[in-house]
């Protein structure tokens, strides 16, 4: 194939076409979805050599868990404790849901290692950092009325040891008990997981301000 | 292919910013077509853990099946709602609680007294009409008298209440009122589940909200959570019942709830959490010293990608476009 001009556009250079003459069909096809609508003007196509590690996806796949508690969520809200209790699908539902949030700490932390393993937080970079940390301080709020949501002995021990040790504290305004188990799990669904999706999207929007941050 | 890979490299780095420890600053495309394949993997791999691993799941404990386990436990908690000392009274000024002794032993009784009989309603009636004084010293009386048909305490964790013999509770003698007929019959809602379903209906909306505050006065919730090594001082935190995965991230939390100075107590653990996460967002990237750190580990040399001997870096995509297009796509 003819080495494409310099009049070329933005839409040749990353044309179906050219990208399976650069890179083979396998490929083309797979990488798609970043180059079609919804998602074609969202992602840069570029990124520099030394960002093309595994390393960098971290935070990627965090917002990809946070994506799956969402619609696991949503899909357990609606069917309920029971079904969840007592269903199997509901509770191999509720096992995904359980994982996905391990796995979203997980790569959390390794995300968090990246970040501040190669300096990312230096400068305006500042503000992302302080975004992030209020994502992991709330998810792991958002994480304990999970698990004061499960509806399991669990739930009733927790509820019980937080509250007399935390929740009856006069900071808390006494204005709600953890032990009842319709404010838990009104806050798990429906409270946290909105702000925290405004945060995220606070950080994400950061991110693509401000572009990949060049290591020490 | 092979002709689009032949040029050297381009870009960022043609552009005259030399990078320092071989650091390939140049654009490549980025590989967006290993997303849907790393997707796909994470997917299988949560959706068998899903199926196969499960989480965890003890079944919850029930005020009756609670209450037949340990019925001494339950008289305990009982006559702990009426003289004031049980875990409840700690919640009562939380939303939508109350007195602890109306909530789980007055209300109840009163509720059902006409299905429990005259004695009952007798022993109502006279509790009420006595001053708080008497009451209050009644139900001490016989706090103390469950005293000594209590066994000695549990070793291990947390220091937990022993459940009195409930088969020794006709035994006791002393100035009790109608304590023990109030206790003894309460005793006998709870088994039957009538107490749950009395505790659910007066606070609609609210589910299991008394239940478990109740459930928490007995002694057996603490009990076998200090048997499942579950408690403050056995690191509990971090650690599921019957469950080998617990919440392993909540461990800066956790050691500050059990090794720092008060961190058992709300106040402390609310105190020193709050103090880290100010260092982690503000000490760590903004202190002169401590935020040069990273780089004088350079740990970034086992982050970065770095090409492997004789790897050919392809062009940047971008360096083909129009010069004014080049410009908007950089900004």
């Amino acid at each position: 194939m003819a080495q494409p001009d310099t009049t070329d556009t933005t839409s040749e250079v990353h044309s179906y076409r050219a990208r399976v003459a650069e890179h083979g069909r396998f490929r083309a096809v797979m990488e798609s979805f970043a180059y079609l609508p919804p998602f074609g003007a969202m992602f840069k196509k570029t990124s520099p050599f030394y960002a093309e590690s595994y390393w960098y996806c971290m935070g990627g796949i965090t917002f990809l868990m946070f994506l799956y508690l969402t619609i696991s969520g949503v899909l357990l809200t609606w069917l309920g404790p029971f079904w969840w209790l007592t269903n199997s699908v509901g509770k191999a539902m509720k096992g995904t849901h359980y994982w996905a949030a391990q796995a979203f700490f997980f790569f959390l932390v390794l995300h968090l290692i990246r970040v501040w393993a190669t300096g990312a937080f230096r400068g305006r970079r500042w503000l992302s950092w302080a975004l992030g940390s209020a994502v992991l301080l709330l998810a792991l709020g958002e994480n304990l009325f999970g698990l004061l949501a499960r509806g399991d002995w669990e739930s009733q021990f927790v509820a019980m040891h937080s509250d007399d040790m935390l929740f009856v504290q006069p900071f808390f305004f006494h204005l709600f008990s953890p032990a009842n188990f319709t404010a838990d799990l009104a806050i798990h669904v429906a409270v946290i997981p909105v702000i925290l999706f405004a945060l995220i999207m606070g950080h994400l929007t950061l991110v693509r301000l401000q572009g990949i941050a060049r290591p020490l | 292919m092979s002709e689009t890979a032949a040029p050297p490299p381009t870009g960022q780095l043609a552009a005259g910013e030399p990078a320092a420890d071989g650091l390939v600053t140049q654009h490549v495309r980025h590989a967006y077509w290993k997303y849907p394949i790393i997707a796909l993997a994470l997917a299988i791999v949560l959706g068998l853990l899903g199926v196969f691993a499960g989480s965890p799941d003890s079944p919850r404990a029930t005020i009756a099946s609670t209450a037949r386990q340990d019925p001494g436990g339950a008289a305990l908690a009982f006559t702990q709602e009426l003289a004031g000392t049980s875990a409840s009274t700690a919640n009562q000024n939380e939303f939508g609680l109350g007195p602890p002794g109306e909530v789980f032993v007055t209300g109840p009784l009163g509720s059902f007294a006409p299905l429990l009989g005259g004695t009952v309603a007798a022993a109502l009636a006279r509790y009420q009409a006595a001053p708080a004084s008497q009451q209050a010293a009644w139900a001490g009386n016989y706090l103390k008298a469950l005293d000594t048909i209590t066994p000695a305490s549990m070793t291990g964790g947390m220091a937990t209440a022993m459940s009195p013999d409930y088969a020794k509770i006709g035994t006791l003698h002393g100035d009790f009122g109608p304590v023990p007929t109030l206790v003894q019959a309460d005793v006998q809602l709870a088994q039957g589940g009538h107490l749950e379903q009395y505790l659910e209906a007066r606070d609609p909306g609210h589910t299991l909200h008394l239940a478990t505050i109740w459930l928490y006065d007995h002694p057996k919730l603490l009990n076998d959570a200090v048997a499942n090594g579950l408690t403050d001082d056995q690191w509990g935190m971090v650690k599921e019942r019957g469950y080998n995965v617990g919440p392993w991230y909540l461990i800066i939390p956790a050691i500050v709830h059990v090794e720092f100075p008060n961190g058992v107590t709300g106040t402390g653990f609310v105190l020193w959490n709050l103090l880290l996460a100010l260092i982690f967002i503000f000490a760590l990237p903004l202190v002169p010293g401590v935020r040069s750190l990273p780089q004088k580990l350079r740990l970034h040399r086992l982050i970065a990608r770095y090409p492997t001997p004789g790897e050919q870096i392809p062009p940047d995509p971008d360096a083909r476009l129009h010069p004014v297009l080049h410009e908007e796509e950089r900004a």
